[in-house]
């Protein structure tokens, strides 16, 4: 039941506004036996951090691809999801305590040349900053597949080959 | 609304391949002299019909309200190219022939900065594509 609640409280955080809710902290801590032993599975340990690199590199991928998409629109300011906050994030997960914490989208702390019509998005950084946000993503996806296969070791109690 | 960031990289494709769409339809109408007739006032006052040359197209790309690109399509108000050619079929009585406002070199920047701008758009998707499959591999 503790699952099931925690990825209708996700839905409910992913949609809508231009921010993204990070979801440390989605285990609730639950009265019933079942749900704490979830908990120490799937709350401790770098689960949360890497979950949280997971959101963060999406939701940014999604920005920089709106940035790209208007790099000749008139008037747009370049938008990003600022790098401090996520760090606090990650502190937060790393520190174990489970409150979702918000990262908000506002203009790009690299201010690029204002180009005529009042657009500031360099393509080179959007670039650059997408594949530092690739590498991210890759690394964090790649430990969580290995947290998971251990996972699934200890679960089985075999070791695969 | 949600969109995902291929989506969005779509929506910029579109805008830049429109923009493209639309720097070819300015070159390919580099000399056209006629698109259609108007009665105009001649030189010496009395009504003639003259020949309206192509009028220069332009694009501007503003942002809607999920921050997706598109394309407004205006025309040029700067003025005709004129040309004294008294022989040719669309010459005024005075001899004069009007060209359209384009000038092609505007129109191969225009051409190269969309199809680099496309460019950007499609690595991106692929950046996104390449995402979600290690996304997927977290189950494998």
């Amino acid at each position: 039941m503790g699952i099931w609640f925690d990825i209708k409280e996700l839905w409910a955080l992913s949609d809508g506004e231009s921010g993204t809710h990070l979801a440390i902290g989605r285990a609730k801590s639950d009265s019933d036996i079942g749900g704490k032993m979830l908990d120490r599975l799937f709350a401790g340990g770098s689960l949360p951090a890497l979950e949280a690199m997971l959101t963060f590199s999406s939701e940014r991928q999604r920005l920089i691809a709106t940035n790209i998409a208007n790099v000749d629109t008139l008037g747009y300011r370049a938008r990003d999801l600022s790098e401090s906050d996520f760090r606090q994030a990650l502190d937060q997960a790393f520190g174990g305590r489970n409150l979702p914490y918000r990262v908000d989208a506002r203009e790009a702390a690299e201010r690029g040349t204002l180009k005529p019509g009042g657009n500031n998005v360099d393509l080179e950084v959007e670039m650059a900053k997408m594949l530092r946000n690739n590498v991210l993503h890759s690394t964090a996806a790649t430990l969580l597949a290995h947290q998971f296969s251990l996972l699934r070791e200890a679960v089985s109690g075999r070791v695969n080959a | 609304m949600d969109l995902s960031s291929i989506d969005i990289s779509a929506a910029g494709m579109r805008v830049q391949r429109q923009r493209m769409d639309l720097a070819a339809a300015n070159l390919a109408n580099v000399d056209t002299t006629s698109v259609r007739e108007e009665s105009l006032p001649s030189e010496d006052g009395r009504q003639e019909i003259r020949h309206i040359p192509y009028r220069r197209q332009v694009a501007a790309v503003v942002c809607d309200t999920n921050g997706l690109p598109s394309l407004v399509v205006t025309e040029d108000a700067s003025a005709f190219r004129e040309e004294q050619q008294p022989g040719h079929p669309h010459a005024t009585a005075a001899g004069t022939v009007y060209y359209p406002n384009v000038d092609p070199m505007v129109e191969m920047v225009d051409l190269i900065s969309a199809s680099r701008a496309y460019e950007a758009n499609l690595t991106a998707v692929e950046v996104a594509k390449s995402m979600h499959q290690s996304a997927l591999r977290i189950l494998a």
